[in-house]
C-alpha cells in the first residue's frame, strides 16, 4: 500500500500517531498524553477518539499489541505499525512543504526566545 | 460531602453506559469497556480543566453524538460507492443520475400509497411532527428576530450608547442616565464617533383639532439621530440641525400616529397641533417602516424644544451636570472599536474629574446598542431553543417508535422485496424516503402552526425588547422549518430503516414471524427509544418546576403593600398653567372630591406609586454627629395625606402626613424603616432631622423599584417622603382605596380630573394588584411556555411508553398463555409487566436527572431564590414521571392478565 494515499491525515489522527510513536499506550493514556502534549489544546473525547482508533486499526496504521499483562484483557495497548510510521512521515513531509510555502511569504514568526 | 460526589459519579457512569448504546453493537463490543475507562479518566483527571459533573455531562453528550455519527457514516458507506467498495461496485452496471432520480420518485410514489393504507399511523405521526416542527419553527422565528436579524437600522452593529456609571463606595457600578453637559463634552472631545445624539423621552398632552387631549409618548432628540438611524420622510421633511434651538417648536409625526390620529391626512404637514398647551408646527411624517430607536414613540421634536414644553426643563436647568435624565445614541467611526471609544470617553471623564466638575465615583461606559436592547431577551430565547430542541428530539423518538411498530407489520413485504433482489441499500433508501416525506409533510403543517405560535412565544420572550423587534415566520424561518423537517425525517427514519435490513429473508418468509420471546424485531431499540424520550422529558420537567418555584418565590415577596381594592391613574399638569400653587390646589381639590365618594375609603395624590413609575434619588444630609457633612443617596417621594393608608403601608412610629403639612408650614419628612435602621439603629428617629426637615414618622419598608433586587433596585436603598404640598410635582399619580369595582373607582378619578380641568388627559389607569403582578409577568409567561413544552414532552414520552407496553403485551400473548396454563396467577403476570415497565421508567428517569443537572444551569440567571440543584424539584419531577409512567402501564398490564390461555395457545 502507498503511504501517501492516506495523506493528508486528519489532525486528530496525526496527534494519535505522534503520541503512539513515543511508545505503545492504552486508550485512556492516549487521551491523557494528547491533551498533555498539546498543552490542553486538543482534547479528544472518548467517542471521537475511539472512532478514529477504529479507522486507524482498520486501515492498518496502528495495531493492538499484547503488553504481557494477561490479567486484564481490556487493557489492550496500541502501537504504530511500520506502515503507520510511513504514513506519519509522509504527513510530516507534506506539512513541511506547507510550512515552507508559508515561510516564503513571511508568515512564520520566529518564536519568542523566552518561551521555555 | 463525600457521599453526593460518589452518587453523582455513579449516576454519570451509569448514564455513560446507557449513552454507549448510541454506537453500533460491534463497535460497542470492541471498544465499549475501554471507552468507559477513558471517560472515567477524563471525568476525574485534573489534567483537563473543568468540574467533574460538567466534563461528565459533556462526555455523555459527546458519546451520543459520535455514536449517531458512526451509525450515519456506516449507512452512507453502505449507500454510496466508496474506495473500499470500488471493486465490488465495478462489477455492477454504473448507476446513472437520471436512473437514481427515477428510483427516488418511484420510492416516493410507493411511500404515498403505503401511507394511505395506514391512516391511523400516518395521522398520529403527522400530528406529533407538526407539534414538534411547529414549536421549533416558532421559537426559531423569535431567535431569528433577536439574534440574526437584529436591529432594523443600517449598520446597526456600530450603534452604541454612552451611559454614565456611578460606583458606590461598597458595591458594583450602577448605570445612570446622562446629563446634557456630559454629552456635550463627549461630543466635543472624542474622535471615535461618526455621530452622536442625545434624546429625552416625555409624555405630553397632545390636542389635535377639537379632540379631547390625549397622552402621547414623545422623544426630544438631536436632529442628527434621524440620519444616524437611516430615516427618510414620507411627507414633508425630518428634523435638521437648525431646528434645534430653544424657541423652535416643530414636530415630526410618526406614520402610525398620523394614520390613527389624523386618518393619514396629508394636509397635516404645515399645520399646527397643541402639545402641552403650546402650538407646535408639524413639518413632516416618517415612513411607515421607520421604527425609531424607541418603540411606541411616534412624535419627534428637537431636543431643546423641551425647554419650552416640559416643566423643569429650562435651558438653564439642562446645563446642570446633576440633571441626569437623558440618553445618548452614537455611531462608531468605521474602523474604531468599542474599546477605543471607551478609552477616549475615559480620558474625558478623567479631565472632568481633574476639573472637579464630576465626582470621582462617576464615569462613563460605552455599550453596544444591540446588546443593550436584546441582551436579556436572548437569555430567554436560548432557554426556549434548548427546550424546543428537546421536545423535537422526543417527537423524533416517538415517530421512530411508531415507524418501527409499523415495519413489523411489513416484515413479509420487506423480505419479499429482498428475495426479489432488492439490496440492503435499496431497502434503506426506500424507508428513508418514506420518513423524509413524513418529515416534510409535518414541516408544512408545522409551518402553518408556527405562524400562530410565534405571536404567543414572541409575547413572552420579547416583553423586554423594543416593539419594533417583531418575530415573523419569514423566508429564513421557513427554510429553517424545511431543513429541520428533512433532518428530522432522516433522524427518526434511520434506526427503523437499519432495523429493517436485519430482517433475515428465510426466517421471515416462513409464516412463523411470531416469536415466543420478547426480543428481536428491533424490540431493544424500541425500549432504548422510550428510555431516551423519558430521559429527555425529565430536564424539561425539572426546568419548568424550577421556574414555577421561582415565580412563586417572587410572588411571595412581602411587598409591604395591600394592593387589594386599590385603583391607580396618572395625570400630568402642564407647566404653563400650573405653577407650584396651582399644582397644590389641584391636588388638594382632586383628593377632596374623591374622598367625598361613598365608595372611596381613602384617596391620595403623589409623585409616584410603588413599582409603577420612575423614581428619583437625591443626596441628603442627615443631622447626626457621625453622618454630618456627608451626602447620602436616598429616594424621595412627594406624597399627600393618606398615602400610606391608601396603599396599605404600615406606619411604625410617629404619624402619617395630614392636612396640616402644608406649604409654608414646618418642613417635615417621613422615613422608611430601612432609612431609620441605617442612621438611627438604636433609637427612635422621630424628631431628628434630614435636610433640615423634621422626621415625624417611620413607615414599613415597601418595594418601590422592583420586586426582585437587581442593578437598579437594592433592598437596602433608603426612601424618604415629603408632603406633596411642600414639594409639588407636575407629574401626579392618584390612588384610591375603595369598595367599588375597578371601573367605578377609576371612573371617579377620570370624572373628577375632567371636572377640575377638561384639557388634562388621564392615563395609566390600572390597579395596584396589576402593577405588582406585572413585575413577574415576563418570567411567568416564560414559565408557561416552558411548562407547555414540558407538558408536550411528558405526554409524548408517556404515550411512547404506553405504545411499547401495549405492543409487548401483544407480542407475548403466547408466552403469557403458556405461563398461565402452567399455573401462573394473574397477579404474577401483572407484576411481571409492571416490573418491566418500572425498569424502563427508572432507567429513563435516572438518566434524565443526570441530563437535567447539566442543562438546567441555563436557567440560572432567570431563577429567583431557588438553586438549579434544588433537590425537591428534582424529586417532584421524578415522582411525577414515575406516577404518570405507571398509570400508562396499567392498561397494558391489565390487558396481559386478560389473556385466555386456551385462545392464545390454540392459535400457536
Amino acid at each position: 500500500m502507498d503511504p501517501t494515499s492516506h495523506v493528508p491525515l486528519k489532525p486528530d489522527a496525526f496527534h494519535i500517531l505522534l503520541v503512539l510513536l513515543d511508545g505503545p499506550r492504552h486508550g485512556y493514556a492516549l487521551l491523557r498524553d494528547i491533551a498533555r502534549s498539546t498543552g490542553g489544546q486538543v482534547v479528544l473525547l472518548p467517542g471521537a477518539l475511539y472512532r478514529r482508533l477504529q479507522q486507524l486499526l482498520d486501515d492498518g496504521l496502528i495495531e493492538e499489541t499484547d503488553d504481557g499483562s494477561p490479567t486484564d484483557s481490556r487493557r489492550r495497548t496500541l502501537g504504530v505499525t511500520p506502515f503507520g510510521r510511513a504514513v506519519a512521515e509522509a504527513e510530516a513531509a507534506r506539512l513541511e512543504d506547507l510550512l515552507e510555502a508559508a515561510r516564503l511569504r513571511d508568515l512564520v514568526k520566529e518564536r519568542a526566545e523566552a518561551k521555555s | 460531602m463525600k457521599r453526593p460526589a460518589r452518587t453523582v459519579g455513579w449516576l454519570l457512569t451509569f448514564a455513560y453506559r446507557v449513552a454507549l448504546y448510541a454506537f453500533p453493537r460491534d463497535f460497542r463490543m470492541r471498544f465499549g469497556p475501554q471507552m468507559l475507562e477513558s471517560f472515567e479518566y477524563y471525568r476525574s483527571s485534573r489534567d483537563m480543566a473543568g468540574a467533574s459533573i460538567v466534563k461528565g455531562t459533556h462526555g455523555i453528550g459527546e458519546v451520543i453524538m459520535q455514536g449517531i455519527g458512526e451509525r450515519f457514516a456506516r449507512l452512507l458507506r453502505r449507500m454510496l460507492p466508496t474506495r473500499a467498495r470500488s471493486e465490488r461496485r465495478a462489477l455492477k452496471r454504473p448507476v446513472q443520475l437520471r436512473q437514481l432520480a427515477g428510483r427516488y420518485a418511484a420510492d416516493a410514489r410507493f411511500a404515498l400509497r403505503s401511507f394511505r393504507r395506514t391512516p391511523v399511523f400516518t395521522f398520529t405521526a403527522l400530528a406529533i411532527l407538526t407539534i414538534g416542527i411547529g414549536a421549533s419553527t416558532a421559537v426559531f422565528s423569535v431567535v431569528n428576530a433577536l439574534v440574526f436579524r437584529g436591529l432594523p437600522f443600517p449598520d446597526a452593529g456600530r450603534l452604541v450608547r454612552i451611559v454614565e456609571t456611578y460606583r458606590p463606595p461598597n458595591g458594583p457600578a450602577e448605570r445612570r442616565a446622562v446629563s446634557y453637559p456630559d454629552y456635550l463634552d463627549w461630543k466635543e472631545h472624542t474622535t471615535a464617533f461618526a455621530g452622536m445624539g442625545i434624546r429625552s423621552f416625555q409624555n405630553v398632552a397632545l390636542t389635535a383639532a377639537d379632540d379631547e387631549p390625549m397622552l402621547q409618548g414623545a422623544a426630544f432628540i438631536s436632529p442628527s439621530l434621524f440620519s444616524m438611524l437611516g430615516a427618510s420622510p414620507a411627507l414633508g421633511r425630518l428634523l435638521v440641525e437648525a431646528d434645534d434651538t430653544p424657541g423652535n417648536l416643530v414636530a415630526v409625526v410618526g406614520h402610525g400616529l398620523w394614520t390613527t390620529r389624523w386618518g393619514a391626512d396629508s394636509s397635516i404637514v404645515g399645520r399646527y397641533i397643541i402639545i402641552n398647551d403650546r402650538t407646535v408646527k408639524v413639518v413632516g411624517i416618517t415612513r411607515e417602516d421607520f421604527a425609531g430607536a424607541f418603540g411606541g414613540l411616534s412624535l419627534w421634536m428637537p431636543f431643546l424644544a423641551q425647554s419650552e414644553l416640559i416643566p423643569g426643563r429650562s435651558v438653564k436647568r439642562m446645563q446642570l451636570r446633576g440633571l441626569r435624565d437623558f440618553y445618548t445614541l452614537a455611531r462608531l467611526r468605521d474602523g474604531v472599536g468599542i474599546d477605543e471609544a471607551q478609552r477616549q470617553v475615559d480620558v474625558v471623564s478623567a479631565s472632568l474629574h481633574d476639573d472637579g466638575v464630576l465626582p470621582t465615583d462617576r464615569g462613563a461606559q460605552v455599550v453596544s446598542f444591540a446588546n443593550e436592547n436584546l441582551g436579556s431577551a436572548r437569555g430567554t430565547a436560548v432557554v426556549l431553543s434548548v427546550a424546543v430542541g428537546l421536545v423535537l428530539l422526543i417527537a423524533c423518538a416517538n415517530v421512530a417508535n411508531l415507524l418501527m411498530a409499523r415495519q413489523l407489520g411489513r416484515v413479509k413485504e420487506i423480505a419479499l422485496r429482498q428475495a426479489l433482489g432488492a439490496s440492503k441499500g435499496d431497502l434503506v433508501r426506500q424507508l428513508l424516503v418514506e420518513s423524509v416525506l413524513l418529515g416534510v409533510a409535518g414541516g408544512v403543517a408545522g409551518s402553518a402552526l408556527a405562524i400562530g405560535l410565534t405571536d404567543i412565544i414572541g409575547a413572552a420572550t420579547l416583553s423586554s425588547v423594543p416593539n419594533y423587534i417583531t418575530p415573523t415566520v419569514d423566508g429564513v424561518a421557513l427554510a429553517f422549518a424545511i431543513g429541520v423537517s428533512t433532518i428530522t425525517g432522516l433522524a427518526f427514519g434511520i434506526l427503523p430503516a437499519l432495523g429493517a435490513t436485519r430482517i433475515a429473508i428465510g426466517e421471515s418468509l416462513k409464516a412463523a414471524a411470531r416469536s415466543v420471546s420478547g426480543s428481536g424485531g428491533g424490540y431493544g431499540t424500541r425500549k432504548a427509544l422510550v428510555i431516551v424520550q423519558i430521559a429527555v422529558a425529565i430536564p424539561l420537567l425539572v426546568g419548568s418546576g424550577l421556574m414555577i418555584r421561582s415565580v412563586a418565590n417572587a410572588l411571595a415577596i412581602d411587598t409591604g403593600l395591600e394592593p387589594h381594592g386599590v385603583s391607580v391613574a396618572a395625570v400630568n399638569l402642564p407647566a404653563a398653567r400650573y405653577d407650584a400653587t396651582a399644582r397644590t390646589t389641584f391636588a388638594r381639590q382632586l383628593q377632596g372630591a374623591l374622598e367625598q365618594q361613598p365608595a372611596v375609603q381613602r384617596a391620595t395624590v403623589a409623585s409616584d406609586i410603588p413599582l409603577n413609575s420612575g423614581y428619583s434619588a437625591i443626596m441628603v444630609e442627615v443631622d447626626e454627629a457621625e453622618h454630618r457633612g456627608q451626602d447620602h443617596r436616598v429616594y424621595v417621594h412627594s406624597v399627600s395625606a393618606g398615602y400610606f393608608e391608601t396603599l396599605g403601608i404600615a406606619v411604625l412610629e410617629g404619624r402619617e402626613f395630614d392636612n396640616t403639612d402644608r406649604a409654608g408650614g414646618p418642613p417635615v419628612v417621613i422615613v422608611s424603616e430601612q432609612m431609620a435602621n441605617r442612621f438611627w439603629p438604636n433609637s427612635n428617629p422621630v424628631g431628628r432631622r434630614v435636610n433640615d426637615r423634621t422626621i415625624v414618622g417611620v413607615v414599613n419598608n415597601a418595594t418601590y423599584r422592583g420586586l426582585i433586587p437587581n442593578q437598579v433596585n437594592s433592598p437596602n436603598d433608603p426612601d424618604i417622603f415629603v408632603p406633596l404640598e411642600q414639594s409639588p410635582t407636575p407629574q401626579l399619580q392618584v390612588a384610591v382605596r375603595g369598595t367599588g369595582s375597578t371601573t367605578q373607582l377609576t371612573g371617579f378619578i377620570r370624572a373628577e380630573v375632567l371636572r377640575l380641568d377638561p384639557t388634562l388627559p388621564v392615563f395609566g389607569v390600572t390597579t395596584l394588584a396589576a402593577i405588582v403582578d406585572a413585575q413577574v409577568a415576563p418570567s411567568r409567561s416564560a414559565t408557561q411556555q416552558l411548562g407547555a413544552f414540558a407538558g408536550i414532552a411528558l405526554f409524548l414520552a408517556v404515550g411512547g411508553l404506553f405504545g411499547v407496553m401495549m405492543y409487548t403485551v401483544g407480542r407475548r400473548k403466547n408466552e403469557i398463555g403458556i405461563r398461565m396454563a402452567l399455573g401462573a396467577s394473574r397477579g404474577t403476570v401483572l407484576r411481571m409487566f409492571l416490573g418491566q415497565a418500572t425498569r424502563l421508567v427508572v432507567v429513563g428517569v435516572v438518566t434524565g436527572l443526570v441530563l437535567a443537572m447539566g442543562t438546567v444551569r441555563l436557567l440560572e440567571s432567570q431563577l429567583y431564590a431557588v438553586g438549579t440543584t434544588d433537590l425537591g424539584t428534582y424529586l417532584v419531577a421524578a415522582a411525577a414521571f414515575l406516577a404518570a409512567g405507571l398509570v400508562a402501564c396499567v392498561v397494558p398490564a391489565i390487558r396481559a392478565t386478560r389473556v385466555d390461555p386456551l385462545v392464545s395457545l390454540r392459535t400457536e
